[in-house]
């Protein structure tokens, strides 16, 4: 869900472009996800098509999202994260390894396979 | 049913109907309650003329068409029963509410737009309809739609009075009414976003468990025909249980409604 007001210093393409970006941010949309098209998202904000098209050709330049055709847009980039919410994140897993009786070393040695799958 | 039903009967039910009608309204659009909601005084004028406004001409047209169709009617049957009254008035007069709702919806929308702009209101949108899309599974409902109506087509055909399972097919449009007009809302503020996706939610729950229990009861009076057989068990048993998942996923829906909405609420 996001805002807009009509009457705002801020032209209406930036505050839908700052709005998509924030759901981005906040994995409200996730990496792949599809955008609306841009008449639905026009007609669902009572707008003009081009003040969405402009919104999502900032959201492509800035490297956010990107159009394939007929397909739609998409969600390109995932959200940055910082590296709290990524120690958060490996908290639950690496507890569970513990917890099923797997020693440092162990977790180190799956950690380094599991970074083969992307990386070779 | 059968029962002779004359014009007289016809206007005091639907001064009956309109009694109901304004004690509702002035409960869900009464000035404390839009104030509670979160609305401003202009917001909560707005909405108590255009909702008044929609209602009245709704209201007049409705009587108007009953009594010209229970005229059209009366010429060419010799009485008019209960049944055939709600089947043809009745029936006509809600499909032309829904339609001048639909009309006035457009204009509500185009007048809201405008109060937005002089307010500096923030307008909330559902984004990829995800909130409403918790209560209501357009695949689930498609799904359920078809297996009813095709029970409804099938299995209920040969009760006693299978031609009123057509109110079957009228509970199964009111849900999707909602979620239409759900869709298509345009430019409301959070106060009214919040409202109306909490008011919609409560009476698909409604008009859901009125379907479960309408498919029941006419299965019901199939049995006791003895026009039921096993394949037609089958199938009552998979509708049943499909618009029972439905209630669950509506009930599941809601709470995280309920529970998404002040949290987005905060931040506005």
């Amino acid at each position: 869900m996001f805002k807009i007001v009509f009457n705002s210093p801020v032209p209406i393409y930036e505050q839908i472009a700052n709005e998509i970006k924030k759901e981005i941010e906040s994995g409200g949309i996730k990496l792949g996800d599809p955008l609306p098209t841009i008449r639905g998202l026009a007609s669902q904000l009572d707008i003009a098509v081009n003040t969405v098209a402009r919104a999502y050709l900032e959201l492509e330049k800035a490297g956010l999202i990107e159009s394939s055709g007929r397909k739609g847009s998409f969600v390109k980039m995932a959200s940055p994260v910082n590296d709290e919410e990524l120690k958060k994140a490996f908290k639950k897993p690496i507890l569970q390894l513990l917890q099923s009786g797997m020693t440092r070393e162990q977790i180190e040695n799956l950690f380094k396979e599991s970074l083969k799958l992307f990386f070779e | 049913m059968n029962e002779t039903v004359s014009l007289t009967t016809v206007l005091l039910w639907n001064l009956g109907v309109t009694l109901i009608f304004v004690l509702v309204f002035n409960l869900l659009h009464g000035r404390q309650r839009l104030k509670s909601e979160g609305f401003n005084e202009e917001y909560i004028e707005f909405i108590r003329k255009m909702e008044g406004r929609t209602a009245l001409i709704t209201w007049v047209s409705m009587l108007l068409l009953q009594v010209v169709s229970f005229f059209i009617v009366s010429l060419f049957i010799e009485k008019m029963t209960f049944k055939l009254y709600i089947k043809i008035v009745f029936l006509l007069a809600i499909t032309l509410a829904v339609i001048i709702r639909f009309f006035f919806d457009k204009h509500i929308y185009k007048r809201q737009k405008e109060l937005a702009i002089r307010t500096g209101s923030e307008i909330v949108v559902d984004f990829n309809y995800k909130i409403l899309h918790k209560i209501f599974k357009p695949l689930l409902e498609i799904i359920a739609t078809v297996v009813v109506l095709a029970f409804t087509l099938t299995s209920l055909r040969n009760i006693p009075h299978s031609d009123d399972n057509f109110i079957i097919y009228f509970y199964l449009l009111f849900i999707w009414y909602f979620y239409i007009s759900l869709k298509s809302a345009k430019n409301m503020i959070m106060p009214q976003f919040e409202s109306a996706y909490r008011l919609k939610a409560r009476f698909m729950f409604l008009f859901n468990a009125i379907l479960i229990l309408l498919v029941f009861s006419n299965s019901m009076e199939a049995v006791e025909a003895g026009k039921f057989a096993l394949m037609d068990y089958i199938f009552l048993t998979v509708v049943i249980a499909l618009l029972v998942a439905k209630f669950a996923v509506y009930i599941k829906g809601y709470k995280s409604l309920k529970k998404s909405l002040p949290e987005r609420n905060a931040g506005i």
